[in-house]
């Protein structure tokens, strides 16, 4: 797993746009098949942050479901439990992922 | 308390470094394969078996990710092809390969007449599935002992791949894989991935996966 190096990713990217700045939240959208596994970055973040602008910032994590949409007839739907590539509407299995794979940094809260 | 929108992908610089790999690829008439599965399940075996076939090995190199054994670099170089470890780093780095670690690795090689390239990645179906390694098509190796229901367990994976080689057929008759299963399996996550058969060991199905390979080559290049 990943998520260790994952962290640092984002403490790099956040260390460039919100430089010199204590941060207080961080709010990340994780899709369901991003393939992160949110209790190992909440784990890895907790250890990564010592010491550094986030040493006091709370993890937020939105967990995004998996959606699709049928390039066929153009339905869409919100996969409930089991990822399974088919058209809500027509027989078609032609749909793409719209959501789902996200491992987003959506902001973060710092004082003011 | 102050909001700061950042809203960015986690996994942008990859992305961005992989396109540009791509291109690179491009400008230089080169196709890349990156082939994933867990350990095990043949991915050494395969491509061993694919340059052992091929007429011209210097127009081959392959790229060795997979730590889980060290020895694969050295089997592959007894070839007489074009190999080049990549060393993942100490650091949480050794579960997938990034774009990074392929531009460094390719630096290291004498490209002049290569027109394919084979990235073995790092035996695990979770992580690579996540990072574009700058590759043109993705094989994701099945070997049939790991069980029909893997393509609904690692979806990502089987849902990048462009082939899915089904491995070790030769075991079929020894252990419970049901074929249409998996099939079913595999076009919930995957409606278009080809499919071929193989066996590392009697060498079955391999031809098929060089005309597949070939088959890529040549679809690129018309574009
Ligand atoms: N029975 C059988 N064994 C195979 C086949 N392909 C590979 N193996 C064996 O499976 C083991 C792992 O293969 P390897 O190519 O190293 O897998 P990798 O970790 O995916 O690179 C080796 O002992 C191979 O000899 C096959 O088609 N049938
Ligand atoms: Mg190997
Ligand atoms: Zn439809």
């Amino acid at each position: 797993m990943h998520e260790l190096s994952i962290v640092m990713n984002i403490f790099d990217i956040i260390t460039e746009k919100v430089p010199d700045k204590k941060i207080r939240a961080l709010k990340m959208a994780v899709g369901d098949i991003s393939g992160v596994s949110v209790e190992a970055l909440r784990f890895s973040f907790d250890i990564a942050k010592k010491g550094t602008a986030l040493e006091d910032a709370e993890l937020k994590i939105k967990r995004v479901k998996v959606s699709v949409r049928c390039r066929k007839c153009g339905a869409g739907a919100v996969l409930k439990d089991r990822f399974v590539l088919q058209c809500p509407e027509c027989p078609s299995r032609d749909v793409e992922i719209v959501k789902g794979r996200e491992l987003n940094i959506e902001y973060v809260e710092v004082n003011d | 308390m102050n909001k700061i929108k950042i809203l960015t992908s986690v996994l942008k610089a990859n992305d961005q470094l992989a396109g540009s790999t791509r291109e690179w690829f491009n400008g230089k008439g080169i196709t890349a394969f990156n082939m994933m599965s867990s350990p095990g399940s043949g991915k050494t075996t395969i491509i061993e078996s694919i340059v052992g076939t091929m007429k011209d090995r210097s127009s081959v190199a392959v790229l060795e990710g997979d730590i889980e054994t060290t020895l694969d670099s050295e089997r592959i170089s007894k070839k007489k092809v074009k190999v080049v470890s990549i060393n993942t780093g100490p650091f949480g780095g050794d579960c997938h390969l990034e774009a990074s670690w392929i531009r460094t690795a390719l630096g290291e090689l004498d490209l002049k007449k290569v027109k394919t390239v084979i990235i073995e990645n790092i035996g695990n179906l979770v992580c690579p599935a996540e990072f574009d390694t700058g590759s043109h098509r993705n094989i994701v190796v099945l070997s049939v002992p790991e069980g029909d229901d893997k393509p609904a367990k690692y979806p990502l994976a089987f849902n990048k791949a462009d082939l899915v080689i089904l491995n070790k057929i030769d075991l079929l008759p020894y252990v419970d894989f049901d074929k249409k299963t998996f099939l079913k399996n595999l076009r919930s996550v995957n409606p278009k991935a080809k499919v071929i058969e193989t066996s590392g060991k009697t060498g079955s199905g391999i031809h098929k996966v060089s005309e597949w390979m070939d088959a890529q080559r040549m679809t690129r290049r018309k574009k």
